[in-house]
This record gives C-alpha cells, sequence and structure tokens, in this order.
C-alpha cells in the first residue's frame, strides 16, 4: 500500500489532525455505503468512535497496558511499578482475571477509568516531579489461557490502550498467539509497542541476548517497524529502571494517545483503500458513441429522417412543381404530422404553452424492434463494462447494476421527449420562392396560349373576321406559348426535384446531426452521468481515504 | 475392539482402513463454500493419522511402541528426550521454536521398524549426525542402545509456536503416536493451544503421560494439584504425571538422572511389559478408530455442503436460461416482433403505396396476381422474410445475452461461484459465436417453414392464390401468423400490429383451410422454441462445463459413508 515507508518520520500528530482523520474516514465509509464490505466498515466506524472518545477524554493520562501470556509475570512488573502488593501474583495459572489500574500524579483520571471501565483503581502516591505523572497503568488478563473470558477482557482494554508494553518470556517468546493474534494485527500503531522479555535471569545472559536478536527479528515479521525490546526479571529487578525509563518518556510527551489513534486510523484507512482501486475507469468516446448510435436507433430515428426528406421533398413539390401536378401531393398523408412531428410549435412565442406541449408530446414513432432493444442493452452493458472496468468486485457491480437500470422506461421516455421536442426546420428555402414564381410564369405562358387559342376560336365561331395570328416563321405564337410552358414547366419541375433531392438529403443530414446530439444529451442525463455519480462516488472514497492517510 | 485374535479380523479390518483411507485421499472438496476449509483440514487431518498410525499398526501389531513427546515450544522436550536416552540426540537451545524436524530415538534391534516408511510415510528419513540444516519434512533416525528394544521416542516439533509448519507437524506426529508424553510447564501449564489437543486426546481416550517440567521446587505441590484437577474435567484424571523441577542442566545439557529417573523408569517398564504395552496400543487404537465416526462425518458433510453448492449453482443457471426461454417465448406471442420495420415491410409487400393502402387488400392481391403473372415470379416477400428474422434473432440475442449476465450476476453472489467465475471470466457473456449460431437457428426454422408450406400445399400448388405468393410469400405469411397467434390456439390475434398478420391469416386460410393453418402456425412456433431451447442449452452448457471442470464425483458422500461403515463391519 501507499506510503508505509514514510511513517517512521512522521511529524507527531495533533488532536485536530486525528479528529479530522476520523471524520474524513467517516465520510469516505458513508460514500461508499455498501460498495464497501461490512467489516471494513465496522473497522473505519470502530477506529473513529475511539478517536472521538479518547481526544475527548484526558489528554494529560497515557493508558499503557501490560499484557501477555500467562505466567509472563505482568503482575510482577505492575507490582514493581507501584511499589507494593496491589496484583496478586502466584504459581497458579492463570491468576489475574480483571483488569486493575493504577495512576501516577495529581491530576484524577476518574472519566478515563470509567471509559476504560475499569473499577480496579490503585492512586500512586503523588510524589513531586514524578516522570510517571500522568500514567495509567494497567494489569491485563492474559490472552493466551484457556481461560477464555480472560482473553475477552484483555481484548477489550486493548481497545481503548494508548500504549502496548507486551509481556512475555524466554518460553514463550515465539508462541503463536501472541505474534499472530495480537502484535501483528496491531503493528501499524508501531510507535505503541514495547515488548517486555521478562525472567530474563532464568537464562544465562548470552542466551538472553541470543533470544532478544530473535524476538526482534520475530517483531519485524510481524510488521512492527521499529520494536523495542526490554529485558527484564521482575525477581532481580534488572531491566525495570530502563523499562521506566521508557514509560516514562512516552508518558512525559502525552501524545502516545494520539500515536495509538493514527496507528489504528491508518490501519482502517489502510483497509478502506484496499476496498478502492487506485485509479478510476474513464467512459471513452467509444462507449458514448455506440450508446448514442444504439439510443438513435431506438427513437426510431431513422423513420423521423425518412419522414424529414420526404417532407422535404413533398413541400418542394408543392412550391416548385408544375403548377398543374401540384395538387397530386394532396393525395398523400404528410409524413411528419403520421409521426406527430410536425406540430407546427411556433417558436419562443408562449414559453409555458410550450412546456406544456413538452410534457404531453408522444410522438407516434414506431416501437422499436427487438433488434433496437437488444442494441441498446448491449450498449448500456459497454457503458457498464467499461465502467467497471478496473474496480473492485463490489464497485465493478454497482457500475453494472447503475448502467443496466437505466435502461428503462424512462429512458425510452426521455427519448421519446426529446425526438419529439427537437424542431425539425420547416423554413422554406428562398429558391422555392424564386422557383415557385417561374413556374407560374410557365403556366401562366400555357394558360395565355391557350386563352389565345380560345379568343381565336370564339370569335371565329362568331364568325369575326380574324386576322391571322401572328406567327414566328410558321408557327403560330399561341402554340409556342402552350409548347414551351408545358415543357419548360416540366423540365424545371424535374430539375427542382433532383435539387430538392439534393437538398432533402442534406436537411435529412443537418436533423440527424441534431438528433443525435439530443439523443446524445438523453444518453448523458439517464445512462452515463449515473454511472459518473458512481464512479465519482468512488473517487470520492480514495480521496477521503488518502486524505485520511495524511 | 478387542485384540485381533485371528489374523484373519486383523486383515479384514486393514483392509476395511485402507479402503476408507483411499476413498477420503480421493475426496476433493474444490470449492469454498461454507464449512470447506474444515472438512479439508479432517480429510487431511484423517488421512495423515490413518497412514501415519492406524493402518501400520493394524499391520504390525507387534510393532515397537511410538512415544511422542509433544507440547508447548520452550518445555524443554529436546532436554527431556535427550536425558531419557542419557546423550544429546536432539538439539536443544534457547531460540524458540528449537526442534523443527521431528527426532526418532529406537533401540538398535528396532531400527528395521522404522527405516522404511510403514509409519510416517510422508517423511523422508535421515541417519548419522545431524548437520544442521533441519528439514521439517524428514524425520532423523538416532539409535540408541540406552533405550529398551520395542520402545521409540519421537521428538517432535511444537504445537504453538509461530512457525506454521512446526505447529501442524507437531499435531501430526501427536496424532500418529501411540503414546503422548506431553509436556508443559510451570508457566504453560494453562495455556489454551495445548489443551484444546488434550481435551481431543481425553475425547479419543488416547493414552496420555504429562511431564510438569522446569517447575519452580517451591510451587511443585501446587501446581501438580492444579495441573490434576484440570486433567481431570478432561477425561484424563487416569493419566501419570511427572513433575520435573527446574534444575542446572549438567555439562551436557541433560537432567540429572535422579530428576529423570521415574519418566524413565516408568517407559522403560512400560516397553518390557508385553501386556501393558498392548493396553496402552490398544486404547490408543480404539480411541483413534472410535473416532473415526465423527471425523470422517466432517467430510461427508462438506461433501454434502460441495453438492449442495454446485446443485444451487446450476439451479441459478437453470433458472436464468428458463427465464430466457420465456423471454423469447413472449415476444413470440405479444406481437413486438410484427413492429417497426416489419410492419413497414409487410405494408410495403402488401400494399406498396399510400393510395393503394387505402383500397381494400382484395385489390392489391388483384394487382399482386397480375404482377405475379406478368413477370412470372411471385411479390418479392424477402425483405419481410429478412425483418422478421433480423427480428427474431435480436430476440433470442438478446434474452440469451441476459441470461448470460443473469446467471454470472447470480453466481458472483455466491461463495463458489466467485472463484468458478475468476477461473472462467468469459462465462458472463454469451458464448462466442452466438450471433451466427443464432442467425442459423433462425435460418434453419425458416426453411423449415418453406418446407411445410411446400409439402402441405402439393395439392394446392395449382391454385392461382397459391401462385400468385409462391411457397416464399406463404411461408413468410405463415411466419407473420405464427408470431402473431399464442400456438394458433385463440386464432388470430389481433394485437397493435395484428392487422398485418390477420391480412396473412386470412390469405393462408383462404389457401389451406382454418384448421391446418393453426396446426402450421402452431407446428412452426414449437419448432422455433425447440430450436432456440436447444442453442440455450449449449449456452447452458458453458455454466455446466465450468462446473463439471471441477470434477467433482457424485457419489463421494456414499463412497464415505460406504468406506466408513466397512471399517465399521470389519471392527
Amino acid at each position: 500500500m501507499h506510503g508505509m515507508g514514510r511513517r517512521a518520520e512522521d511529524a507527531v500528530p495533533d488532536a485536530a489532525g486525528i479528529i479530522a482523520a476520523a471524520a474524513s474516514l467517516r465520510d469516505a465509509a458513508a460514500v461508499g455505503a455498501d460498495r464497501i464490505p461490512d467489516d471494513v466498515r465496522r473497522q473505519v466506524e470502530i477506529a473513529a468512535d475511539r478517536a472521538d472518545e479518547r481526544t475527548s477524554l484526558s489528554a494529560l493520562h497515557t493508558v499503557v497496558a501490560l499484557a501477555g501470556v500467562t505466567g509472563g509475570g505482568k503482575s510482577s512488573i505492575f507490582n514493581a511499578f507501584v511499589g507494593g502488593d496491589v496484583a496478586e501474583t502466584g504459581v497458579r495459572r492463570p491468576i489475574t482475571s480483571q483488569t486493575q489500574a493504577a495512576v501516577w500524579g495529581s491530576e484524577l483520571a476518574g472519566d478515563l477509568l470509567d471509559w476504560l471501565d475499569v473499577p480496579r483503581r490503585h492512586r500512586v502516591d503523588p510524589v513531586p516531579d514524578d516522570p510517571l505523572s500522568g500514567l495509567v497503568l494497567l494489569d491485563l488478563p492474559d490472552f493466551d489461557s484457556r481461560v477464555t473470558t480472560n482473553r475477552a477482557e484483555a481484548d477489550r482494554i486493548l481497545e481503548r490502550a494508548d500504549l502496548f508494553v507486551w509481556v512475555t518470556d524466554p518460553q514463550k517468546y515465539a508462541d503463536a498467539v501472541m505474534h499472530d493474534d495480537y502484535v501483528a494485527p496491531r503493528a501499524a500503531a508501531s510507535e505503541s509497542t514495547v515488548v517486555v522479555l521478562n525472567h530474563s535471569d532464568t537464562v544465562a545472559p548470552d542466551d538472553a541476548r541470543t533470544i532478544e536478536q530473535d524476538l526482534l527479528r520475530l517483531l519485524r515479521d510481524d510488521g512492527v517497524a521499529n520494536p523495542r525490546v526490554v529485558l527484564t526479571s521482575a525477581i532481580t529487578g534488572a531491566g525495570l529502571d530502563e523499562l521506566r525509563a521508557i514509560v516514562a518518556e512516552v508518558v512525559g510527551a502525552r501524545h502516545a494517545a494520539l500515536l495509538r489513534l493514527r496507528g489504528d486510523l491508518r490501519q482502517a484507512a489502510g483497509a478502506l483503500e484496499r476496498t478502492v482501486a487506485d485509479v478510476d475507469p474513464v467512459l471513452g468516446p467509444d462507449a458514448r458513441n455506440r450508446l448514442t448510435e444504439a439510443l438513435l436507433g431506438a427513437a426510431g430515428v431513422d423513420a423521423v429522417l425518412d419522414a424529414v426528406e420526404a417532407d422535404h421533398r413533398r413541400r418542394a413539390l408543392g412550391r416548385t412543381g408544375w403548377v398543374f401536378t401540384r395538387w397530386f401531393r394532396h393525395l398523400r398523408a404528410d409524413p411528419l404530422r403520421r409521426l406527430r412531428l410536425n406540430r407546427g410549435r411556433p417558436e419562443g412565442t408562449d414559453e409555458a404553452r410550450r412546456e406544456l406541449e413538452m410534457l404531453v408530446a408522444r410522438t407516434s414513432l414506431p416501437e422499436p424492434t427487438p433488434a433496437a432493444r437488444a442494441a441498446v442493452d448491449l450498449a448500456v452493458r459497454r457503458v457498464g463494462e467499461a465502467g467497471a472496468e478496473g474496480l473492485p468486485s463490489r464497485w465493478a457491480d454497482a457500475v453494472r447494476d447503475t448502467a443496466m437500470a437505466s435502461a428503462d422506461d424512462g429512458l425510452r421516455d426521455a427519448l421519446d421527449r426529446a425526438v419529439a421536442a427537437e424542431p425539425l426546420g420547416v423554413r422554406v428555402p428562398i429558391w422555392w420562392r424564386a422557383a415557385g414564381v417561374l413556374q407560374w410564369v410557365f403556366g401562366a405562358l400555357v394558360v395565355g396560349g391557350i386563352a389565345w387559342y380560345a379568343v381565336l376560336a370564339l370569335l371565329d365561331l362568331l364568325r369575326f373576321d380574324t386576322a391571322d395570328v401572328a406567327r414566328f416563321d410558321a408557327v403560330p405564337y399561341p402554340f409556342i406559348m402552350i409548347v414551351a410552358g408545358v415543357i419548360l414547366g416540366v423540365v424545371f419541375a424535374s430539375v427542382a426535384r433532383a435539387v430538392a433531392g439534393v437538398g432533402g438529403r442534406r436537411r435529412r443530414r443537418r436533423i440527424r446531426r441534431r438528433l443525435s446530439d439530443a439523443v446524445a444529451r438523453v444518453g448523458q442525463a439517464h445512462v452515463i452521468a449515473p454511472v459518473e455519480a458512481v464512479i465519482a462516488d468512488h473517487a470520492r472514497v480514495r480521496e477521503l481515504t488518502r486524505a485520511a492517510l495524511g | 475392539m478387542t485384540t485381533p485374535t485371528s489374523q484373519l479380523d486383523a486383515e479384514r479390518l486393514h483392509q476395511a482402513v485402507v479402503g476408507l483411507r483411499d476413498v477420503l485421499r480421493a475426496t476433493e472438496l474444490p470449492l469454498d463454500v461454507r464449512g470447506a476449509a474444515e472438512a479439508r483440514e479432517e480429510r487431511d487431518a484423517v488421512v495423515n493419522q490413518l497412514d501415519d498410525y492406524v493402518i501400520p499398526r493394524l499391520a504390525a501389531w507387534d510393532a515397537p511402541l511410538l512415544t511422542v513427546v509433544g507440547g508447548s515450544t520452550g518445555a524443554g522436550k529436546s532436554t527431556l528426550v535427550n536425558s531419557i536416552v542419557g546423550d544429546v540426540v536432539s538439539r536443544a537451545g534457547v531460540l524458540r521454536p528449537t526442534t523443527s524436524a521431528p527426532v526418532l530415538v529406537v533401540n538398535p534391534d528396532d531400527r528395521p521398524w522404522f527405516i522404511d516408511d510403514r509409519v510416517l510415510p510422508g517423511l523422508a528419513r535421515a541417519t548419522g549426525a545431524s548437520d544442521g540444516d533441519q528439514d521439517p519434512n524428514s524425520v532423523r533416525l538416532v539409535e540408541a542402545a540406552s533405550l529398551t528394544p520395542g520402545l521409540a521416542i519421537l521428538d517432535a516439533p511444537d504445537i504453538d509456536s509461530v512457525v506454521s509448519r512446526n505447529r501442524d507437524l507437531g499435531a501430526q506426529l501427536l496424532a500418529a503416536a501411540d503414546m503422548w508424553v506431553f509436556v508443559t510447564t510451570a508457566a504453560r501449564y494453562a495455556d489454551a493451544v495445548p489443551w484444546d489437543l488434550l481435551a481431543t486426546a481425553g475425547a479419543r481416550g488416547t493414552s496420555v503421560a504429562v511431564v510438569l517440567d522446569r517447575i519452580p521446587p517451591a510451587a511443585q505441590d501446587e501446581i501438580r494439584r492444579h495441573l490434576a484437577s484440570m486433567l481431570a474435567e478432561h477425561r484424563l484424571g487416569d493419566a501419570p504425571v511427572f513433575v520435573v523441577p527446574e534444575v542446572t542442566l549438567d555439562p551436557r545439557g541433560l537432567l540429572p538422572g535422579d530428576r529423570i529417573g521415574p519418566l524413565r523408569d516408568w517407559l522403560l517398564d512400560l516397553a518390557s511389559d508385553q501386556q501393558r504395552r498392548a493396553a496402552v496400543v490398544q486404547r490408543t487404537l480404539t480411541g483413534a478408530l472410535d473416532a473415526l465416526g465423527e471425523r470422517v462425518g466432517v467430510v461427508t458433510a462438506g461433501v454434502g455442503e460441495q453438492s449442495e453448492a454446485i446443485a444451487a449453482l446450476l439451479t441459478e443457471v437453470q433458472e436464468a436460461y428458463d427465464g430466457a426461454a420465456a423471454g423469447v417465448e413472449q415476444g413470440m406471442s405479444d406481437g413486438t416482433l410484427l413492429r417497426g420495420e416489419v410492419l413497414a415491410r409487410w405494408q410495403e409487400y402488401v400494399g406498396t403505396s399510400e393510395v393503394f393502402r387505402q383500397l381494400e387488400s382484395a385489390l392489391a392481391r388483384l394487382r399482386d396476381r397480375i404482377s405475379a403473372a406478368l413477370t412470372g415470379k411471385p411479390q418479392p416477400a424477402r425483405p419481410v422474410g429478412e425483418a422478421l428474422q433480423t427480428g427474431a434473432a435480436a430476440l433470442i440475442i438478446a434474452n440469451a445475452e441476459a441470461a448470460a449476465s443473469t446467471a454470472a450476476r447470480r453466481w458472483r453472489g455466491h461463495p463458489a461461484g466467485e472463484a468458478l467465475l475468476a477461473d472462467h471470466p468469459e462465462l458472463a457473456a454469451p458464448g462466442g459465436d452466438l450471433e451466427e449460431r443464432v442467425q442459423r437457428v433462425v435460418r434453419d426454422w425458416q426453411s423449415m417453414i418453406f418446407d411445410m408450406v411446400r409439402t402441405e400445399g402439393k395439392d394446392k400448388r395449382s391454385t392461382a392464390r397459391f401462385m400468385a405468393y409462391g411457397v416464399n410469400g406463404i411461408g413468410v405469411m405463415l411466419m407473420l401468423a405464427t408470431f402473431a397467434s399464442t400456438g394458433g390456439l385463440t386464432g388470430a390475434e389481433v394485437g397493435i400490429a395484428g392487422g398485418s398478420a390477420a391480412l396473412a391469416q386470412k390469405v393462408l386460410e383462404a389457401i389451406f383451410g382454418d384448421q391446418a393453418v393453426r396446426a402450421l402456425a402452431r407446428r412452426a412456433r414449437e419448432d422455433l422454441l425447440e430450436r432456440t431451447a436447444e442453442l440455450y442449452a449449449d449456452e447452458r452448457g458453458r455454466f455446466t462445463r465450468a462446473v463439471e471442470a471441477l470434477g467433482l464425483p457424485d457419489d463421494q458422500g456414499e463412497r464415505l459413508v460406504a468406506a466408513l461403515d466397512g471399517v465399521r463391519r470389519a471392527r
């Protein structure tokens, strides 16, 4: 994990920093919620609670717990510190089954002892300038005997002590119980770890040194960064002064509690950090584009575009078609109206009415085909997979769940609305008007020619002596008018139709771009955003955890 | 059990135990479900004990008594063994744990009993001087004339130090003993770990002698009384207790003769007294055999958990794919397949234009017939067929994908399934060429429909209608009718797009007759569902194969019970 190496050089923490780290971890656990395993969340909660509780209690006192194996001589050392037979000692194992406390100094530590829940308290007579002033020494029951209640009591106190003094002896110093169950799990609080090798007088001095080295090796294997081992003998009194000096130094510095709390918070933070990945997955353009394409299919955009193109051609025909065949288009239904898309929304007039219209706007686009629906499912699943890439399984599941849950009716509704709300642009190109005028001119030519003939015929019928009709060479002008009008009208209409076809395709492309943007926005809001929210949570947990790690 | 009086009885029991050992050894517990760890541990422990102790003891009733000196680290086991033998055979020291390779001390006459792998077959034999490099996978064989023939003493590694290999080996060696000499000290005698082992020994009736080592003389009586009461609590009240006070060792690191005397004499007497020796062996062996029922029961329960887990996993998969099949069935009957593209193509097919769509379909048919007559080929039905094919394929694919992801998700929520998925990550997505296989299924189904139309329409080939639409056109109509009607039982079910299907139905009825169309539609429907079910069975097979790859035999539980029963009957 991160920064294991830098801990030893860390500055002494202050209470505010501890409280901030606890709050940060608590926030991280809250943000992570069920995406963090229960036991890790519990660990965070316990560490944070303890940090809050301990920092609210006496900072002048340092709680030192004498813990260790049965027969290790915890009570003898305790008595040596107190200077009297306060704790019971003997040869029967185990002896101590209740925790005994002794308090040094003039300050009372009632609240602290209440919090520790130690009813057996001994007040050591205050001596001026006592280097141990402020010490709360606890004699714990053993943790390795067959009396399991002893172990439970030891565990309870160890949760709350500021400094651990592990007491062992040449026989038991390599026991699995002490190393595997006690020292190693608390190695993160290694600043708070002192090991006493008691009964060192029972082996030869050289052997004792050898054992000390072996014990230091075992402690390093446990993960204790700077193990401190003191060789003592409660019987000869050897080493007790050294131990007293170490304890006095810790008590005098008054920061053992904070170091312990920091160690626990770091351990909890480490556990929390292991539940998140180092980097956050990024939803690349690939997943987004695929989603947009699938959503376009599901929204029936092709049908809309077909209608748009047909509509363009139809209206172009209405404006630029040959005047005598324009009526024909009325035989066909308005393609946009059929999809209930062309409702002639007056743009920017009455904001409220438009809103209402948007709310009730339901297109009659065809239902997405199973193929389109499957494509949406697949695209959404891809988004989930892309978003879950590299995440630990709980986070990955959360991302996938979120993605899959987004492909619901809400998405379909939103798509429908997005398509309905997109203006399809019914403006009339200028050339249509010009072409319309031209077509009227050509129409007028035809009508004029026919009228000319009609007048001639009428005059003829009425037996007027009609002058010969004007001619161009041998061809009469009215005939030229009719033929020219028809040919020009029809030819021009087909040219216009071709141009309108090109225009229709261009409009199709433009509308497709706009619809594609609108659909992409829906995908962003309904699929991408929820997934990114989960990823953001993941990042937030990591940041908060790192912040707590300092 | 009685002493095997006849050679035959002993041989039968030996065979039965060997059989049980073989079955146990072959028992697989690959899934990490609840209880799997304990079951594995118990299986290995029982196999070890059968190999190390029960089988060799049954094979050679008169082999020397194997006494294992075991206990906590630092209790002074090696010093004790050295002192009994009267020579430094096992290194003693202050570093913990001192002994990591076991040392077996035997009389030179007994050497043949131990030099081969009759006992402790898992450990290599080392002889000669110790080279200081302790290999925990070997046992060092030391000959000492000071031991009575018939007695072998094994100095075992500790049972509670930080070195886990030592702990495991220590426990395994204790299980291989005819008798435990359990060594503890004044500081140790109330430790939890040794008492767990002693409790087991008490429960099984293992022969135990306890040595209270390194006792301060002043505390001797109090500790001895306390220990005796604790032993009585654990049904070990009759175990002899020897007290060895904390004394200065002689220059060779041995206990003075008068301190070790009582224990040494007791052991040597035991070895030379045929009857007492047999009683000790008998007691331990009986205990080990009696305990088999309960211990194998743990393994059997573990096997049960494995089978249950597998059944649960397979059920999840089955449910997921059943759901997929139901999804396809529903998609085929609720008319969804007929919407969208199919509808559009159908309209193109029957009506081509908006104007004509307003007119009666009869007119369309007339026109189609004319065009068919003119061109000599039916109106192209292909686009409708293709649209239907795409729709049906998409329906099947979508459901297969959903089923794969559902099954994978359910597995992920299961401790055993999670491990399986980690080994087979590809399971979460449908099989590689799914799309192609689905297309093939749908294509096969279509050709089956065309075949059906051809067979059914044999006599109607010449009718004008049949000619007008051709086999393809009628086949497509049959597909439409299939997707619109619920199995042809309720007739034409008019859904959103039902109009088109109703028209198809009408045409079909006119050609084949009412009854025949329903039968055809039903057959077409069932055929597609059947093909889909086959495809899904293939898909499901990927999961089943992953489970089968574990190689978990079905009858493990029964075989265990039978083998255990064999041992019981042979006793």
